[in-house]
């Protein structure tokens, strides 16, 4: 494992029983993320990518394989070992948000500061600087369901980055969002990433994949291809478009 | 469409010939490419059927230049070009010939070529959004809006290589 990695999977496979039959999700996948990566794992529904993001987070365990993240093997570890790993060094943002309803905004963010044993005072201090980093200070004294889908989901990510996660894993962030706050929130991972904030994504979305660094498709269960979105930007593609307004060549004149 | 791009831009402003030529590539870029050679035959037209009309304008002391602006006829013209809809069903795609020719002939693999084409579409994509974000939301408006006709086009395209992969199974 190289110096920056942060996360690895090494042949990993994941098995469900579905109606009596054996279903392999995930089958003997091997894969590793670089700290500062931004990934997104991109297929059809049913491909396994989600199940995959759970691996790589603690939340799911393979079958067989090793997980290793953060420079610990987790895979074989207890339930309440694996709790507290998640808790110091795993982000997650999901599609339906997950927030509490009866906790207001900071309410909602500083729960996993509380939970990792952080005093009240400091956990609500660092609540409120992030939410105002994140452009969402104003919002901290709201219910969730005074919010719209994307500011639930500018708190959700807040949540999952309070306790300063090693890893930000997102299972289809923008799923459950129109097309504007979809981007806006894409937006926001894009901050993160430049940031330095190591993200994994999952989406079944082309476009919000194409924003990531490196795009992993994966199909039935395996991991497919490699795509890196960014290495050509513009490319041979800009010359078919007019230039911009502002470059001088504009239009009119 | 050529006649239609040119009415349309001397409706905005009167031009001379060369102008026309660069407010085309500048302003409708790869929509509508066309050279130097075609803008001068394509105006010699319009001004022959009645539609633009020359007008004598001096550039300096010595010389002067030709600048066109639309006639009454031009501009009806051009108003039922704009209240006609864009009639578009395009069969002539290389990529269904490909798929259509490697299935038949078997000498290529479908899913191969099915793979190849869906890296170099993501790519796109990815490319596409990213050259997105060098234009103003406001100033370069219909531009980023062209991109992004292209991006849902290039979407298609990825739900339509599913449907060979899929529908090629059930065969």
């Amino acid at each position: 494992m190289s110096e920056s990695t942060i996360l690895r999977a090494h042949e990993v496979s994941r098995t469900y029983r579905e109606a009596g039959n054996r279903h392999a999700a995930v089958s003997q996948v091997s894969v590793s993320v670089s700290a500062g990566e931004f990934v997104a794992l991109v297929g059809p529904s049913g491909c396994g990518k989600s199940t995959l993001l759970n691996i790589l987070g603690g939340i799911d365990r393979p079958d067989s394989g090793e997980v290793w993240a953060a420079g610990t093997r987790i895979d074989h570890l207890s339930e309440t070992a694996l709790a507290l790993f998640r808790r110091k060094h795993v982000g997650i943002v999901f599609q339906f948000f997950n927030l509490i309803h009866n906790l207001d905004v900071l309410g909602n963010v500083e729960l996993p500061a509380h939970l990792g044993g952080e005093s009240g005072r400091e956990a609500r201090r660092r609540s409120l600087e992030l939410l105002e980093s994140l452009d969402i200070g104003e919002l901290a004294g709201k219910m969730p369901s005074q919010l719209s889908g994307g500011q639930r989901q500018r708190v959700a990510i807040a949540r999952a980055l309070i306790n300063r996660p090693s890893v930000l894993l997102a299972d289809e962030p923008t799923g459950a969002l129109d097309q504007e706050a979809g981007a806006g929130v894409i937006r926001l991972f894009r901050r993160l990433h430049a940031q330095g904030q190591t993200i994994v994504l999952v989406t079944h979305d082309p476009k919000v994949a194409a924003q990531a660094e490196r795009v992993l498709l994966m199909q039935d269960g395996t991991l497919v291809d490699e795509v890196h979105p960014g290495a050509r930007p513009g490319g041979r593609l800009a010359e078919q478009f007019p230039p911009p307004l502002a470059s001088g060549a504009g239009a009119w004149k | 469409m050529i006649k239609e791009a040119l009415l349309g831009l001397l409706a905005v402003q009167p031009l001379h010939g060369y102008d026309l030529k660069v407010s085309l590539d500048r302003t409708l870029g790869q929509t509508s490419k066309f050279n130097v050679g075609q803008v001068y035959t394509a105006l010699g037209k319009l001004e022959k059927d009645g539609l633009v009309e020359p007008e004598f304008v001096s550039r300096d002391e010595r010389s002067e230049m030709k600048v066109f602006h639309l006639t009454a006829a031009g501009r009806a013209e051009l108003n039922h070009w704009f209240q006609t809809p864009v009639e578009k069903v395009d069969l002539r795609d290389e990529l269904f010939m490909k798929l259509t020719l490697a299935r038949r002939a078997g000498l290529a693999d479908v899913a191969g070529l099915v793979r190849t084409q869906r890296l170099a579409t993501l790519q796109s994509i990815g490319d596409l959004t990213r050259l997105k974000e060098s234009y103003d939301p406001v100033q370069d408006l219909e531009v980023i809006l062209l991109i992004e006709g292209a991006i849902l086009h290039l979407e298609a395209d990825l739900q339509w290589l599913d449907l060979w992969v899929s529908r090629s199974r059930q065969g």
